[in-house]
Protein backbone atom coordinates (compact mmCIF):
# COMPACT_ATOMS: atom_id res chain seq x y z
CA UNK A 1 0.00 0.00 0.00
CA UNK A 2 1.22 3.42 -0.76
CA UNK A 3 2.33 5.62 1.63
CA UNK A 4 -0.20 8.48 3.17
CA UNK A 5 0.50 11.68 1.52
CA UNK A 6 -0.36 14.58 3.31
CA UNK A 7 -0.88 18.32 1.74
CA UNK A 8 -1.40 21.10 3.13
CA UNK A 9 -3.34 23.98 1.32
CA UNK A 10 -2.19 27.76 1.95
CA UNK A 11 -2.77 31.05 0.06
CA UNK A 12 -4.24 34.04 0.88
CA UNK A 13 -7.32 34.91 1.99
CA UNK A 14 -10.38 34.69 -0.44
CA UNK A 15 -8.57 33.32 -3.30
CA UNK A 16 -10.01 30.21 -3.60
CA UNK A 17 -8.40 27.46 -1.22
CA UNK A 18 -11.49 26.20 -0.01
CA UNK A 19 -13.10 25.82 -3.49
CA UNK A 20 -10.06 24.19 -5.33
CA UNK A 21 -9.49 21.82 -2.53
CA UNK A 22 -13.12 20.80 -2.64
CA UNK A 23 -13.59 20.30 -5.96
CA UNK A 24 -10.13 18.47 -6.37
CA UNK A 25 -10.56 16.14 -3.70
CA UNK A 26 -13.99 14.82 -5.40
CA UNK A 27 -12.36 14.25 -8.12
CA UNK A 28 -9.08 12.20 -6.34
CA UNK A 29 -12.57 9.91 -4.43
CA UNK A 30 -13.90 10.33 -8.43
CA UNK A 31 -10.87 8.54 -8.98
CA UNK A 32 -11.12 5.75 -6.52
CA UNK A 33 -8.94 7.31 -3.96
CA UNK A 34 -9.28 7.52 -0.01
CA UNK A 35 -9.33 11.23 0.95
CA UNK A 36 -9.69 12.83 4.70
CA UNK A 37 -10.00 16.72 4.81
CA UNK A 38 -8.98 18.80 7.83
CA UNK A 39 -10.72 22.03 7.58
CA UNK A 40 -8.32 24.51 9.85
CA UNK A 41 -10.49 27.71 10.17
CA UNK A 42 -12.75 28.75 12.28
CA UNK A 43 -15.07 29.52 9.74
CA UNK A 44 -15.54 25.82 9.21
CA UNK A 45 -16.63 25.79 5.40
CA UNK A 46 -13.59 24.11 3.89
CA UNK A 47 -16.11 20.72 3.94
CA UNK A 48 -19.39 22.45 2.99
CA UNK A 49 -19.19 21.11 -1.01
CA UNK A 50 -18.33 17.70 0.18
CA UNK A 51 -20.66 17.04 3.05
CA UNK A 52 -23.87 19.65 1.39
CA UNK A 53 -23.76 21.66 4.29
CA UNK A 54 -21.48 23.50 7.05
CA UNK A 55 -20.83 20.98 8.97
CA UNK A 56 -21.65 21.27 12.67
CA UNK A 57 -20.03 19.29 14.74
CA UNK A 58 -16.76 20.59 14.63
CA UNK A 59 -13.94 19.44 17.05
CA UNK A 60 -14.02 22.88 19.15
CA UNK A 61 -17.22 23.12 19.33
CA UNK A 62 -17.75 19.91 20.79
CA UNK A 63 -15.15 19.78 23.10
CA UNK A 64 -16.64 22.48 24.55
CA UNK A 65 -20.04 21.35 25.12
CA UNK A 66 -18.92 17.97 26.32
CA UNK A 67 -15.90 19.93 29.02
CA UNK A 68 -12.45 19.02 27.03
CA UNK A 69 -11.44 17.54 23.96
CA UNK A 70 -10.32 14.18 25.93
CA UNK A 71 -13.72 14.01 26.00
CA UNK A 72 -14.58 13.34 22.63
CA UNK A 73 -14.54 10.03 20.24
CA UNK A 74 -13.36 10.48 16.79
CA UNK A 75 -16.71 9.51 15.76
CA UNK A 76 -18.54 12.29 17.18
CA UNK A 77 -16.71 15.02 14.92
CA UNK A 78 -15.72 12.95 11.57
CA UNK A 79 -18.50 13.08 8.46
CA UNK A 80 -18.16 10.75 5.66
CA UNK A 81 -19.42 12.96 2.41
CA UNK A 82 -19.48 12.75 -1.78
CA UNK A 83 -17.42 9.92 -2.66
CA UNK A 84 -16.44 8.63 0.59
CA UNK A 85 -14.26 11.48 1.39
CA UNK A 86 -13.78 11.93 5.57
CA UNK A 87 -14.34 15.68 6.56
CA UNK A 88 -13.28 16.79 9.61
CA UNK A 89 -13.21 21.17 10.71
CA UNK A 90 -11.36 22.21 13.37
CA UNK A 91 -13.88 24.94 14.37
CA UNK A 92 -12.67 28.17 16.45
CA UNK A 93 -14.09 31.12 18.08
CA UNK A 94 -16.15 33.97 16.13
CA UNK A 95 -14.55 36.64 14.83
CA UNK A 96 -13.00 39.10 17.39
CA UNK A 97 -12.29 36.94 20.51
CA UNK A 98 -10.36 33.50 21.37
CA UNK A 99 -7.59 32.58 20.06
CA UNK A 100 -8.60 30.24 16.55
CA UNK A 101 -4.50 29.21 16.22
CA UNK A 102 -5.05 27.56 19.37
CA UNK A 103 -8.35 25.77 18.23
CA UNK A 104 -6.56 24.48 15.19
CA UNK A 105 -3.48 22.68 17.60
CA UNK A 106 -5.93 21.34 19.98
CA UNK A 107 -7.75 19.39 16.68
CA UNK A 108 -5.48 18.04 14.66
CA UNK A 109 -3.88 17.03 18.71
CA UNK A 110 -6.49 15.13 18.72
CA UNK A 111 -7.00 13.82 15.51
CA UNK A 112 -3.51 12.24 15.85
CA UNK A 113 -4.27 11.25 19.13
CA UNK A 114 -7.16 9.24 18.19
CA UNK A 115 -5.46 7.81 15.81
CA UNK A 116 -7.92 9.02 12.41
CA UNK A 117 -4.44 9.04 9.93
CA UNK A 118 -4.36 5.07 10.79
CA UNK A 119 -7.16 4.17 8.89
CA UNK A 120 -7.02 3.04 5.36
CA UNK A 121 -6.63 6.57 3.75
CA UNK A 122 -4.40 7.77 0.49
CA UNK A 123 -4.64 11.55 1.32
CA UNK A 124 -5.18 13.94 3.92
CA UNK A 125 -5.65 17.47 2.91
CA UNK A 126 -5.50 20.56 5.43
CA UNK A 127 -7.40 23.31 4.36
CA UNK A 128 -5.87 26.41 6.12
CA UNK A 129 -7.08 29.60 6.65
CA UNK A 130 -5.83 32.59 4.97
CA UNK A 131 -3.48 34.48 6.93
CA UNK A 132 -1.45 32.51 9.26
CA UNK A 133 -0.90 34.96 11.77
CA UNK A 134 0.83 32.98 14.72
CA UNK A 135 2.33 29.39 14.91
CA UNK A 136 -1.12 27.55 15.38
CA UNK A 137 -1.75 27.82 11.45
CA UNK A 138 1.40 26.40 11.34
CA UNK A 139 0.44 23.14 12.72
CA UNK A 140 -0.41 20.99 10.05
CA UNK A 141 3.32 21.81 8.57
CA UNK A 142 5.07 20.51 11.47
CA UNK A 143 6.70 16.81 12.05
CA UNK A 144 4.41 13.98 10.85
CA UNK A 145 1.59 16.21 9.28
CA UNK A 146 1.52 17.98 6.20
CA UNK A 147 4.71 17.30 4.06
CA UNK A 148 3.70 19.11 0.66
CA UNK A 149 2.48 22.70 0.83
CA UNK A 150 0.10 23.93 -2.09
CA UNK A 151 0.20 27.64 -2.63
CA UNK A 152 -3.03 28.86 -4.12
CA UNK A 153 -2.88 32.30 -5.68
CA UNK A 154 -3.76 34.30 -8.81
CA UNK A 155 -2.00 36.85 -10.63
CA UNK A 156 -2.98 39.56 -8.36
CA UNK A 157 -0.15 41.53 -6.68
CA UNK A 158 -1.50 40.84 -3.20
CA UNK A 159 -1.94 37.52 -4.03
CA UNK A 160 1.46 37.17 -5.06
CA UNK A 161 2.80 38.74 -2.38
CA UNK A 162 1.37 36.80 0.38
CA UNK A 163 2.04 33.25 -1.66
CA UNK A 164 5.65 35.15 -0.89
CA UNK A 165 5.33 35.34 2.30
CA UNK A 166 4.08 32.36 3.02
CA UNK A 167 7.17 30.65 1.39
CA UNK A 168 9.51 32.64 4.04
CA UNK A 169 7.32 30.58 6.83
CA UNK A 170 7.28 27.44 4.80
CA UNK A 171 11.23 27.39 4.98
CA UNK A 172 11.81 27.81 8.89
CA UNK A 173 9.56 24.43 9.20
CA UNK A 174 11.59 22.79 6.00
CA UNK A 175 14.87 23.68 7.36
CA UNK A 176 14.27 21.25 10.78
CA UNK A 177 11.68 18.92 9.16
CA UNK A 178 10.54 17.87 6.00
CA UNK A 179 7.71 19.79 4.62
CA UNK A 180 8.27 21.10 1.30
CA UNK A 181 6.45 23.66 -1.37
CA UNK A 182 5.15 20.87 -4.02
CA UNK A 183 3.31 23.98 -6.35
CA UNK A 184 1.51 27.07 -6.72
CA UNK A 185 -2.04 26.70 -7.71
CA UNK A 186 -3.25 29.79 -9.85
CA UNK A 187 -6.80 30.11 -9.44
CA UNK A 188 -7.28 32.97 -12.13
CA UNK A 189 -8.83 36.02 -11.94
CA UNK A 190 -8.50 36.35 -15.95
CA UNK A 191 -5.57 39.35 -14.88
CA UNK A 192 -2.88 40.20 -17.84
CA UNK A 193 -0.79 37.45 -18.65
CA UNK A 194 -1.76 35.40 -15.71
CA UNK A 195 -0.37 32.03 -16.24
CA UNK A 196 3.16 33.42 -17.41
CA UNK A 197 3.26 35.63 -14.14
CA UNK A 198 2.69 33.02 -11.96
CA UNK A 199 4.87 30.70 -13.51
CA UNK A 200 7.72 32.88 -13.07
CA UNK A 201 7.23 33.43 -9.64
CA UNK A 202 7.04 29.85 -9.08
CA UNK A 203 10.26 29.53 -10.75
CA UNK A 204 11.86 32.32 -8.59
CA UNK A 205 10.35 30.65 -5.42
CA UNK A 206 12.10 27.25 -6.99
CA UNK A 207 9.03 25.63 -7.55
CA UNK A 208 6.84 25.16 -10.45
CA UNK A 209 2.79 26.59 -11.00
CA UNK A 210 1.30 22.81 -10.72
CA UNK A 211 -2.28 23.81 -13.03
CA UNK A 212 -3.93 26.88 -14.02
CA UNK A 213 -7.45 26.82 -12.91
CA UNK A 214 -9.53 29.27 -15.57
CA UNK A 215 -12.28 31.21 -14.58
CA UNK A 216 -15.79 29.74 -14.79
CA UNK A 217 -19.03 30.80 -13.02
CA UNK A 218 -20.29 27.27 -13.51
CA UNK A 219 -17.87 26.30 -9.99
CA UNK A 220 -19.97 29.33 -8.64
CA UNK A 221 -23.50 27.79 -9.64
CA UNK A 222 -21.67 24.23 -8.09
CA UNK A 223 -21.21 26.26 -5.14
CA UNK A 224 -24.43 27.57 -4.49
CA UNK A 225 -26.04 24.23 -4.69
CA UNK A 226 -23.22 23.11 -2.08
CA UNK A 227 -21.81 20.82 -4.01
CA UNK A 228 -18.14 20.80 -6.21
CA UNK A 229 -18.46 20.60 -9.88
CA UNK A 230 -18.00 16.27 -10.36
CA UNK A 231 -20.79 16.26 -8.51
CA UNK A 232 -22.89 19.01 -10.14
CA UNK A 233 -21.77 18.69 -13.23
CA UNK A 234 -19.61 15.76 -14.48
CA UNK A 235 -19.50 16.31 -17.85
CA UNK A 236 -18.26 20.07 -17.72
CA UNK A 237 -14.99 20.96 -18.92
CA UNK A 238 -14.17 23.16 -15.91
CA UNK A 239 -14.61 19.45 -14.26
CA UNK A 240 -11.81 18.02 -16.06
CA UNK A 241 -9.61 20.92 -14.97
CA UNK A 242 -10.28 19.90 -11.62
CA UNK A 243 -9.52 16.56 -12.64
CA UNK A 244 -6.50 17.29 -14.50
CA UNK A 245 -5.18 19.08 -10.70
CA UNK A 246 -5.83 16.29 -9.07
CA UNK A 247 -4.45 14.17 -11.53
CA UNK A 248 -0.75 15.96 -11.37
CA UNK A 249 -0.98 16.24 -7.73
CA UNK A 250 -1.45 12.42 -7.64
CA UNK A 251 1.93 12.35 -10.08
CA UNK A 252 3.52 14.86 -8.75
CA UNK A 253 7.42 14.39 -7.06
CA UNK A 254 8.68 18.12 -7.52
CA UNK A 255 9.22 18.63 -3.50
CA UNK A 256 11.54 21.75 -3.13
CA UNK A 257 12.62 23.86 0.33
CA UNK A 258 11.46 27.67 -1.14
CA UNK A 259 13.38 30.66 -2.23
CA UNK A 260 11.45 33.43 -1.25
CA UNK A 261 11.93 37.04 -2.63
CA UNK A 262 11.98 40.63 -1.91
CA UNK A 263 9.45 43.22 -2.58
CA UNK A 264 11.62 44.75 -5.27
CA UNK A 265 12.29 41.46 -6.91
CA UNK A 266 7.94 41.21 -6.65
CA UNK A 267 7.73 44.02 -8.01
CA UNK A 268 9.78 43.53 -11.22
CA UNK A 269 8.50 40.47 -12.08
CA UNK A 270 4.62 42.66 -12.27
CA UNK A 271 6.32 45.13 -14.12
CA UNK A 272 8.46 42.85 -16.66
CA UNK A 273 4.64 41.78 -16.76
CA UNK A 274 3.86 44.71 -17.82
CA UNK A 275 1.41 44.67 -14.65
CA UNK A 276 2.94 47.50 -13.53
CA UNK A 277 4.54 51.08 -15.45
CA UNK A 278 8.18 51.24 -16.25
CA UNK A 279 9.79 51.91 -13.09
CA UNK A 280 9.70 55.43 -12.41
CA UNK A 281 10.20 56.76 -8.86
CA UNK A 282 8.30 59.97 -9.60
CA UNK A 283 5.05 57.98 -10.39
CA UNK A 284 4.93 57.21 -6.94
CA UNK A 285 2.91 59.15 -4.53
CA UNK A 286 1.39 61.61 -7.07
CA UNK A 287 -2.45 61.58 -7.42
CA UNK A 288 -4.44 61.31 -10.50
CA UNK A 289 -4.92 65.29 -10.94
CA UNK A 290 -1.66 66.14 -10.10
CA UNK A 291 -0.46 63.88 -12.92
CA UNK A 292 -2.98 65.44 -15.15
CA UNK A 293 -1.57 68.79 -14.41
CA UNK A 294 1.80 68.12 -15.12
CA UNK A 295 0.16 66.46 -18.36
CA UNK A 296 -1.64 69.62 -19.25
CA UNK A 297 1.26 71.50 -18.33
CA UNK A 298 3.76 69.85 -20.72
CA UNK B 1 -14.87 -5.39 54.85
CA UNK B 2 -17.58 -7.90 53.48
CA UNK B 3 -18.68 -8.06 50.14
CA UNK B 4 -21.97 -5.92 49.59
CA UNK B 5 -24.60 -7.39 47.10
CA UNK B 6 -26.09 -5.86 44.43
CA UNK B 7 -28.96 -4.63 46.19
CA UNK B 8 -27.26 -3.34 49.06
CA UNK B 9 -24.70 -1.63 47.11
CA UNK B 10 -27.49 0.20 45.38
CA UNK B 11 -29.60 0.47 48.59
CA UNK B 12 -26.26 2.57 50.01
CA UNK B 13 -25.87 4.43 46.97
CA UNK B 14 -29.74 5.84 47.26
CA UNK B 15 -29.61 6.47 51.02
CA UNK B 16 -26.34 8.83 50.45
CA UNK B 17 -28.07 10.57 47.55
CA UNK B 18 -31.44 10.81 49.49
CA UNK B 19 -30.02 14.00 52.01
CA UNK B 20 -28.92 16.07 48.67
CA UNK B 21 -30.89 18.85 47.32
CA UNK B 22 -32.65 17.83 44.22
CA UNK B 23 -29.96 19.63 41.29
CA UNK B 24 -27.06 18.20 43.74
CA UNK B 25 -28.64 14.88 43.79
CA UNK B 26 -28.69 14.85 40.00
CA UNK B 27 -25.53 15.78 39.39
CA UNK B 28 -23.89 13.40 42.32
CA UNK B 29 -26.20 10.16 40.62
CA UNK B 30 -23.52 10.14 37.48
CA UNK B 31 -21.13 9.27 40.10
CA UNK B 32 -22.33 6.71 41.94
CA UNK B 33 -22.48 3.76 40.25
CA UNK B 34 -22.65 -0.42 41.09
CA UNK B 35 -20.13 -1.98 39.55
CA UNK B 36 -21.27 -4.31 36.05
CA UNK B 37 -19.33 -6.32 34.42
CA UNK B 38 -20.77 -6.69 31.37
CA UNK B 39 -20.02 -3.18 30.52
CA UNK B 40 -17.46 -2.88 28.27
CA UNK B 41 -16.49 1.08 28.50
CA UNK B 42 -15.65 2.56 31.63
CA UNK B 43 -17.57 5.50 30.46
CA UNK B 44 -20.65 4.21 30.17
CA UNK B 45 -20.06 2.56 34.18
CA UNK B 46 -19.60 5.96 35.75
CA UNK B 47 -18.88 9.55 34.84
CA UNK B 48 -15.57 10.66 36.07
CA UNK B 49 -12.58 13.33 35.24
CA UNK B 50 -14.75 16.01 35.39
CA UNK B 51 -14.80 19.73 36.39
CA UNK B 52 -15.03 19.82 40.16
CA UNK B 53 -17.91 22.03 42.12
CA UNK B 54 -16.44 24.43 43.88
CA UNK B 55 -16.88 23.66 47.67
CA UNK B 56 -15.05 21.84 50.42
CA UNK B 57 -12.41 20.31 47.97
CA UNK B 58 -11.91 21.84 44.73
CA UNK B 59 -8.82 22.67 41.82
CA UNK B 60 -5.93 24.10 43.39
CA UNK B 61 -3.65 22.72 40.50
CA UNK B 62 -3.25 22.66 36.94
CA UNK B 63 -1.29 20.64 33.92
CA UNK B 64 1.70 22.58 34.23
CA UNK B 65 1.15 22.01 38.44
CA UNK B 66 0.80 17.81 37.75
CA UNK B 67 3.81 18.05 35.27
CA UNK B 68 6.52 19.94 36.50
CA UNK B 69 5.68 20.04 40.15
CA UNK B 70 4.50 16.28 41.04
CA UNK B 71 6.16 14.05 37.80
CA UNK B 72 9.14 15.99 36.48
CA UNK B 73 10.06 18.39 39.12
CA UNK B 74 11.57 15.24 41.42
CA UNK B 75 14.09 14.01 38.86
CA UNK B 76 16.93 15.79 40.74
CA UNK B 77 19.69 15.66 37.96
CA UNK B 78 17.62 16.69 35.51
CA UNK B 79 16.80 20.47 34.61
CA UNK B 80 13.35 21.76 34.25
CA UNK B 81 12.84 24.92 32.69
CA UNK B 82 9.44 26.55 33.06
CA UNK B 83 9.04 27.63 29.34
CA UNK B 84 7.29 31.22 29.65
CA UNK B 85 6.52 34.19 32.04
CA UNK B 86 8.12 33.96 35.18
CA UNK B 87 5.21 33.30 37.90
CA UNK B 88 4.71 29.92 37.52
CA UNK B 89 8.36 28.62 37.81
CA UNK B 90 9.01 31.13 40.81
CA UNK B 91 5.59 30.44 42.85
CA UNK B 92 6.24 26.86 42.54
CA UNK B 93 9.61 26.96 43.43
CA UNK B 94 10.57 24.35 45.92
CA UNK B 95 7.21 24.12 47.26
CA UNK B 96 6.63 20.30 47.45
CA UNK B 97 9.53 19.06 49.98
CA UNK B 98 10.72 16.42 47.23
CA UNK B 99 14.20 15.76 49.24
CA UNK B 100 16.62 14.23 47.18
CA UNK B 101 20.56 13.80 48.30
CA UNK B 102 23.31 15.88 46.13
CA UNK B 103 25.08 18.91 45.94
CA UNK B 104 22.52 21.56 44.33
CA UNK B 105 23.67 23.23 41.93
CA UNK B 106 26.26 21.18 40.64
CA UNK B 107 25.32 17.74 40.17
CA UNK B 108 21.00 17.95 41.41
CA UNK B 109 18.83 21.17 40.60
CA UNK B 110 15.76 20.42 42.51
CA UNK B 111 15.34 23.13 44.76
CA UNK B 112 16.48 25.52 41.20
CA UNK B 113 13.85 27.53 39.36
CA UNK B 114 14.95 27.36 35.49
CA UNK B 115 12.78 29.81 33.89
CA UNK B 116 12.57 31.32 30.44
CA UNK B 117 11.18 34.49 31.87
CA UNK B 118 8.44 35.41 28.93
CA UNK B 119 8.25 38.93 28.05
CA UNK B 120 6.03 40.58 25.72
CA UNK B 121 7.84 40.46 22.84
CA UNK B 122 8.25 36.69 23.21
CA UNK B 123 4.75 36.08 23.13
CA UNK B 124 4.54 38.51 19.52
CA UNK B 125 7.37 37.15 17.91
CA UNK B 126 7.74 34.08 19.37
CA UNK B 127 9.84 32.05 22.16
CA UNK B 128 11.97 29.41 19.98
CA UNK B 129 15.03 31.48 19.54
CA UNK B 130 14.89 32.25 23.26
CA UNK B 131 14.63 28.60 24.54
CA UNK B 132 17.19 27.40 22.05
CA UNK B 133 19.67 29.94 23.57
CA UNK B 134 18.51 28.98 27.07
CA UNK B 135 19.24 25.15 26.56
CA UNK B 136 22.56 26.24 24.87
CA UNK B 137 23.25 28.41 28.59
CA UNK B 138 22.29 25.42 30.74
CA UNK B 139 24.84 23.59 28.73
CA UNK B 140 27.35 25.65 29.27
CA UNK B 141 26.91 26.77 32.94
CA UNK B 142 25.73 23.14 34.65
CA UNK B 143 27.62 20.56 32.61
CA UNK B 144 26.65 18.06 35.13
CA UNK B 145 22.81 17.40 34.53
CA UNK B 146 21.60 14.58 33.05
CA UNK B 147 19.24 16.36 30.62
CA UNK B 148 16.42 19.15 30.08
CA UNK B 149 12.52 18.80 29.90
CA UNK B 150 10.97 21.88 29.15
CA UNK B 151 7.62 22.66 30.98
CA UNK B 152 5.63 24.50 28.98
CA UNK B 153 3.56 27.07 30.42
CA UNK B 154 0.20 28.40 28.87
CA UNK B 155 1.47 30.99 26.60
CA UNK B 156 3.23 28.03 24.73
CA UNK B 157 0.18 26.41 23.56
CA UNK B 158 -1.31 29.80 22.78
CA UNK B 159 1.08 30.90 20.37
CA UNK B 160 1.77 27.52 18.99
CA UNK B 161 5.85 27.31 19.73
CA UNK B 162 7.63 24.52 18.23
CA UNK B 163 9.19 23.38 21.26
CA UNK B 164 9.46 19.99 19.91
CA UNK B 165 11.92 20.64 16.87
CA UNK B 166 14.10 22.82 19.16
CA UNK B 167 14.54 20.13 21.80
CA UNK B 168 15.27 17.62 18.87
CA UNK B 169 17.84 20.39 17.60
CA UNK B 170 19.33 20.90 21.02
CA UNK B 171 19.56 17.08 22.16
CA UNK B 172 21.68 16.40 19.30
CA UNK B 173 23.52 19.05 19.53
CA UNK B 174 24.48 18.60 23.32
CA UNK B 175 24.42 14.97 23.23
CA UNK B 176 22.10 14.72 26.41
CA UNK B 177 17.98 14.19 26.02
CA UNK B 178 15.52 17.17 25.89
CA UNK B 179 12.20 16.19 26.67
CA UNK B 180 9.62 18.89 25.09
CA UNK B 181 6.59 18.37 27.26
CA UNK B 182 3.02 20.13 26.73
CA UNK B 183 1.89 20.72 29.97
CA UNK B 184 -0.32 23.97 29.62
CA UNK B 185 -2.12 25.20 32.69
CA UNK B 186 -5.46 25.45 31.05
CA UNK B 187 -5.74 21.81 29.61
CA UNK B 188 -8.01 18.93 30.93
CA UNK B 189 -9.78 19.51 34.08
CA UNK B 190 -7.28 19.30 36.39
CA UNK B 191 -4.14 18.30 37.71
CA UNK B 192 -4.26 15.01 36.49
CA UNK B 193 -3.73 15.70 32.67
CA UNK B 194 -0.45 17.00 33.76
CA UNK B 195 0.31 13.41 34.98
CA UNK B 196 -0.69 11.70 31.74
CA UNK B 197 0.62 14.36 29.39
CA UNK B 198 4.36 14.01 31.71
CA UNK B 199 4.28 10.57 31.56
CA UNK B 200 3.60 10.18 27.78
CA UNK B 201 6.37 12.22 27.28
CA UNK B 202 8.49 9.81 28.99
CA UNK B 203 7.24 6.98 26.77
CA UNK B 204 7.60 9.63 23.48
CA UNK B 205 10.71 10.75 24.50
CA UNK B 206 12.84 8.87 27.03
CA UNK B 207 12.00 5.25 26.51
CA UNK B 208 13.27 4.64 23.25
CA UNK B 209 16.62 5.92 25.19
CA UNK B 210 17.15 2.58 27.07
CA UNK B 211 21.11 2.10 27.27
CA UNK B 212 20.49 -1.36 26.43
CA UNK B 213 22.49 -2.89 29.10
CA UNK B 214 20.61 -5.83 29.98
CA UNK B 215 19.66 -6.11 33.61
CA UNK B 216 19.88 -9.22 35.98
CA UNK B 217 17.49 -9.84 38.00
CA UNK B 218 17.17 -11.79 41.01
CA UNK B 219 15.32 -13.23 43.54
CA UNK B 220 15.47 -10.74 45.89
CA UNK B 221 14.65 -8.28 43.42
CA UNK B 222 12.15 -5.14 44.57
CA UNK B 223 10.70 -2.50 42.74
CA UNK B 224 9.06 0.29 44.73
CA UNK B 225 6.42 1.83 42.74
CA UNK B 226 3.72 5.03 43.44
CA UNK B 227 6.22 6.73 45.93
CA UNK B 228 4.99 10.00 46.39
CA UNK B 229 8.26 11.34 47.00
CA UNK B 230 7.01 13.89 49.38
CA UNK B 231 9.99 14.66 52.27
CA UNK B 232 11.71 11.43 51.52
CA UNK B 233 9.41 9.14 52.56
CA UNK B 234 10.86 6.11 50.41
CA UNK B 235 14.25 6.45 52.13
CA UNK B 236 13.13 4.45 55.22
CA UNK B 237 11.57 2.07 53.32
CA UNK B 238 14.58 1.36 51.35
CA UNK B 239 16.09 0.83 54.40
CA UNK B 240 13.95 -1.73 56.21
CA UNK B 241 13.82 -3.87 52.41
CA UNK B 242 17.95 -3.73 52.50
CA UNK B 243 18.58 -4.68 56.22
CA UNK B 244 15.60 -7.89 55.43
CA UNK B 245 18.46 -8.53 52.76
CA UNK B 246 16.65 -7.45 49.82
CA UNK B 247 17.68 -5.75 46.74
CA UNK B 248 15.61 -2.60 45.81
CA UNK B 249 15.97 -1.80 42.21
CA UNK B 250 14.18 0.81 41.92
CA UNK B 251 11.89 3.48 43.54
Amino acid sequence: MAKLRQCAIYGKGGIGKSTTTQNLVAALAESGKKVMIVGCDPKADSTRLILHSKAQTTVMHLAAEAGSVEDLELEDVLSVGYGGVKCVESGGPEPGVGCAGRGVITAINFLEEEGAYDEDLDFVFYDVLGDVVCGGFAMPIRENKAQEIYIVCSGEMMAMYAANNISKGIVKYANSGSVRLAGLICNSRNTDREDELIMALASRLGTTMIHFVPRDNAVQHAEIRRMTMVEYDPTHKQADEYRQLASKIVNNTNFVIPTPIEMEELEDLLMEFGIMEAEDESIVGKTAAELAAEAAAA
Amino acid sequence: MTTLSREETEALIAEVLEVYPEKAKKDRTKHLATNDVTLEQSKKCITSNRKSLPGVMTIRGCAYAGSKGVVWGPIKDMIHISHGPVGCGQYSRAGRRNYYVGTTGVDTFGTMNFTSDFQEKDIVFGGDKKLAKLIEEVEQLFPLHKGISVQSECPIGLIGDDIESVSKKGAAAIGKPIVPVRCEGFRGVSQSLGHHIANDAIRDWVLDKRDGVTFESTPYDVAIIGDYNIGGDAWATRIILEEMGLRVVSQ
